[in-house]
């Protein structure tokens, strides 16, 4: 913390609450395509984002950092592609649960293969404007977090566009609306879920890559950050793409000023008190309609 | 069935909105202990619907539900089995990983009450428990044809065989009003016409029925009383004979072939 | 004999159990099976060479403890719960804080964990228990989580990541169970009881409710079955099976971490019930056998332990529902054919 003024310090705490919020919300995103269209919660949503890091932080120490990122990037979008072939497309009867216990056996396989290929030890690299951090008003803020901020938002924009003037943004919305009706229409069903599968691996792998930087990443990381990320989708609405980015930015501020205010080691419980809150008092989220129906 | 008999089940002012769709509107009737009482109406009609509501598996929007005086309308499903409603699915909801005879001593649960720290400790008492409940699940097996395949997977039934298992497994709770809903449907002619005796047997045993049915000469051989719903309204209630020759029923019914 | 698509019900949503073999009458008693089986266990310290071998013998106790109470919440009862582990180390922290911090009898620890595990069950499962399927198991696993953020930071109680130090072993009289052969036949004597307790239960009239719950809710309730409070009843009954695993293992082991105790090894759990076969009685013993004999088996690939575990779970939801156990039931069953 710095030792500036009151302001100054909360200000810094606003930059690194929606900086971290941003890639919660990334993650939350992830999150709601896959469930949208499958119904299911994907558990290896959070390893997608620890591989972007772990591939980017390969590359990046024999190349250029933005090459790593791009690199990365591609190889999780096409990991979430071929994690659909495996796990979905060779159910006879796609259900939500059977989906989520597979994702589960997919996220522990994830996170050994990096472990196996890439060691334990944590990764990291530069950010894009290198280690550089900015003054804004007396608060210090790295260079990387407003990179995140403005990637997210940048990729939040295109996601819109993608969802309401494509075809297959269209087509994913349908699916995820009523799969009998689209189907009937001749939307290719299992075509959706999967292209949802490389949406979702997509940004996971993005807001790896982003973060990075400024956390370092190992083969462990992936569960807690999936965690967090699910949280955010919950507190927003799951299956709410713009309650993604509410989720995630008020998540990030949450823990932000928990841990900036209270105690920095309860940081981590903050997310999943929200998230026992939100589903007991809360389930359809701060935007959501009800998704978790109470038996 | 005398003509004096109680009330068992009463259900006024019932409606019942999906979104924008009324599935049913304004219904009063009555059943009386002792009564077979069928309902029928075109498809769409809201009978499942109406079998749901009173079961408890789904909420009116409004209206009353009586069993024998008590208002059961706020009650949830399991309670209502407890108060002695029993019902069939028309989409079977059989256990198929549990045998034929597990399948109906499922259906005792209402009746016996052992509870887990017996079951755990496997008491005498629980244990002679088990053996009734065994040996009443095989008596009624028995009587509805199924004691050969008690052992079997429930899984391997027919569907005829499936829909007797459900009504055996309906009647192990030992109920005073029993909705069948649709018991005939997709089955043999012959196979109807025992289901048919069935339902004339359980009710000289003092057993109160309500039914749904599509099956016109089962309807019209075994019931006392037939209310019609078309469009979640009711058109015609009575005895068979007026049903058979009330003009409203038969616009409803105009150019569909009821017969199965 | 089951096939993948017969393993899920599309309208109920949980995976429905696999076909139970315990009814009366079933081709080889359970209940016979399970007490030969025990009694051979026992060969384990009697003729076992040396404490290692014991000791591999007292976590595949515990660690059976653990899955099948897991295997009877998941399999036979159709809750996914990500949090058992979270009741394992509750269990060890309440027992070991009673020895090493406030004195007390380690054997009240035994019960005492039993009880604050259920309790923690009862206080999460009235609300986490009315979410649908899928979101039962993010409950648990953010509970999981929780209690493992506390293990960590509540140092004067805990001993923080370092672990819990100073946990007194049980004594019968002077006789102190403070090696591994010595607190054998204790746990051999819990674990027993666990998996009878157990049988007994899948056996009962319960035990038929609780399946039929996990088929058709609305069935089971048509029958006067109340399924929230059967639901909740097992998932209190488990979760204090797993509070009293994690007593013998803080008595075994007088030491407790953290690490031994978080989300991970609650997913691990899962796994370890689907490679067994969910819904067997039979399944938790492969379950158990190979989540305490993988790091010793894979030694030189201790690395790939993991991927081992993750793959099969996958291959076994994929193309073995029944698991392990339901292979071995097959090949029984084809012995027994080919016989006659």
């Amino acid at each position: 913390m710095s030792a500036g003024s009151a302001s100054a310090t909360a200000l810094q705490l606003l930059f690194a609450g929606v900086g971290n919020g941003a890639i919660y919300a990334l993650i939350a995103l992830g999150f709601n395509v896959i469930f949208k269209s499958t119904g299911a919660l994907n558990f290896a949503q959070g390893e997608w984002v620890m591989l972007g890091g772990m591939i980017a932080a390969a590359v990046a120490a024999h190349a250029d950092v933005w090459l790593g990122c791009l690199v990365a990037v591609v190889i999780v979008a096409a990991v979430g592609f071929l994690s659909e072939r495996l796990i979905v497309a060779p159910l006879k009867r796609p259900t939500p649960m059977l989906i989520t216990l597979l994702s589960i056996g997919l996220a522990i396989s994830t996170k050994s293969v990096v472990m196996l290929a890439l060691g334990k030890d944590p990764a990291g690299y530069p950010g894009f404007s290198g280690d550089a951090v900015l003054s804004i008003f007396g608060a210090r803020v790295p260079a990387q977090t407003l990179w995140i901020i403005g990637i997210t938002l940048a990729f939040i924009v295109m996601a819109h566009a993608f969802f309401e003037r494509t075809i297959l943004g269209k087509s994913l919305r349908a699916v995820a609306a009523d799969r009998e009706a689209a189907s009937l229409v001749g939307i290719n069903v299992r075509h959706s879920v999967m292209w949802s599968f490389v949406i979702g691996a997509l940004a996971g792998g993005i807001a790896g890559t982003i973060i990075t930087p400024l956390t370092f990443t190992s083969y462990d990381q992936g569960g807690l950050i999936g965690f967090k990320g699910f949280s955010a989708a919950m507190l927003g609405g799951i299956g709410n793409l713009y309650g993604a980015l509410v989720g995630g930015i008020v998540l990030g501020l949450l823990e932000t000023m928990a841990a900036g205010y209270i105690s920095s080691h309860f940081k981590d419980a903050v997310a999943f008190i929200v998230l026992l809150t939100i589903l007991f008092a809360l389930p359809s989220g701060l935007l959501g309609r009800s998704e978790a129906e109470r038996v | 069935m005398s003509e004096t008999a109680a009330t068992l089940l009463e259900v006024r002012g019932l409606a019942c909105r999906f979104g924008g769709l009324e599935a049913i509107a304004d219904l009063d009737f009555t059943v009386r202990e002792g009564e077979i009482k069928a309902i029928i109406g075109p498809n769409g009609a809201g009978k499942t619907t109406l079998f749901n509501i009173v079961s408890g598996v789904i909420s009116p929007s409004a209206g009353r539900i009586v069993l024998s005086g008590d208002a059961i309308d706020r009650l949830p499903a399991f309670q209502r089995a407890r108060l002695g409603i029993s019902r069939t699915f028309q989409n079977l909801q059989i256990f198929k990983e549990m045998t034929v005879l597990e399948n109906v001593m499922v259906g005792c649960h209402t009746r016996s009450h052992c509870g887990t720290l017996q079951a755990v400790l496997r008491t005498s008492r629980s244990l002679a428990e088990e053996r009734d409940i065994r040996n009443s699940s095989i008596e009624l097996l028995a009587r509805l044809g199924l004691f050969d395949r008690a052992d079997e997977p429930a899984s391997s039934l027919s569907f005829g065989e499936s829909k007797l298992l459900e009504i055996a497994r309906a009647l192990a709770a030992a109920p005073r009003l029993l909705l069948l809903d649709e018991p005939a449907a997709g089955v043999s002619h012959a196979a109807a016409l025992r289901v048919g005796d069935l339902i004339r047997e359980l009710n000289e045993d003092g057993l109160t029925v309500l039914l749904v049915e599509h099956n016109m000469g089962l309807v019209m051989n075994v019931s006392h009383s037939i209310l019609v719903l078309d469009h979640g309204r009711k058109i015609a209630e009575g005895p068979p004979a007026a049903i058979r020759s009330d003009p409203a029923v038969l616009a409803a019914y105009l150019g569909e072939d009821e017969d199965a | 004999m089951a096939e993948p698509s017969d393993a899920v019900d599309p309208v109920s949503g949980p995976i429905t159990p696999a076909a139970n073999d315990e009814r009366p009458g079933a081709r080889i008693g359970a209940r016979p099976a399970l007490f030969l089986f025990w009694l051979a266990l026992l060969a384990i310290p009697l003729f076992g060479a040396n404490d290692y071998v014991i000791s591999l013998g007292v976590s595949f106790l515990i660690n059976l403890i653990l899955i099948a109470s897991l295997n009877v919440l998941i399999g036979y009862c159709g809750q996914i719960s990500l949090g058992h582990a979270g009741f394992y180390g509750l269990g060890a922290y309440s027992a070991g804080i009673l020895s090493a911090k406030l004195g007390v009898n380690p054997w009240a620890g035994l019960p005492a964990a039993c009880v604050v595990s259920a309790l923690a069950a009862l206080v999460i499962g009235i609300p986490a228990l009315r979410l649908k399927g899928h979101y039962l198991a993010m409950a648990t696993l953010g509970f999981n989580a929780i209690l493992s953020v506390l293990f960590d930071q509540l140092v004067p109680w805990t001993g923080g990541p370092n672990g819990l130090l100073g946990v007194k072993p049980l004594t019968l009289g002077n006789f102190a169970l403070n090696s591994q052969a010595r607190v054998f036949p204790l746990i051999w004597l819990c674990a027993g009881l666990v998996m009878l307790a157990l049988l007994n239960l899948i056996q009962s009239r319960i035990g038929r409710a609780i399946r039929a719950i996990a088929t058709s809710e609305i069935a089971a309730g048509s029958l006067g079955i109340d399924a929230f409070r059967h639901k909740l009843i097992v998932f209190v009954l488990t979760a204090g099976m797993a509070g009293l695993a994690g007593s013998l293992y803080v008595e075994s082991n007088l030491y407790a971490s953290p690490e031994s105790f978080g989300f991970s090894l609650s997913i691990l759990l899962v796994a370890m019930v689907a490679l067994g076969g969910w819904g067997r009685y039979a399944g938790a013993i492969p379950g158990a056998l190979i989540y305490t004999a993988a790091p010793e088996v894979l030694r030189t690939f201790q690395d790939a332990q993991l991927l081992i575990f993750g793959a099969g779970m996958i291959a076994v939801l994929l193309f073995f529902p029944t698991g392990l156990a339901g292979a071995a039931d097959a090949v029984a069953r084809i012995w027994q054919r080919s016989r006659r």
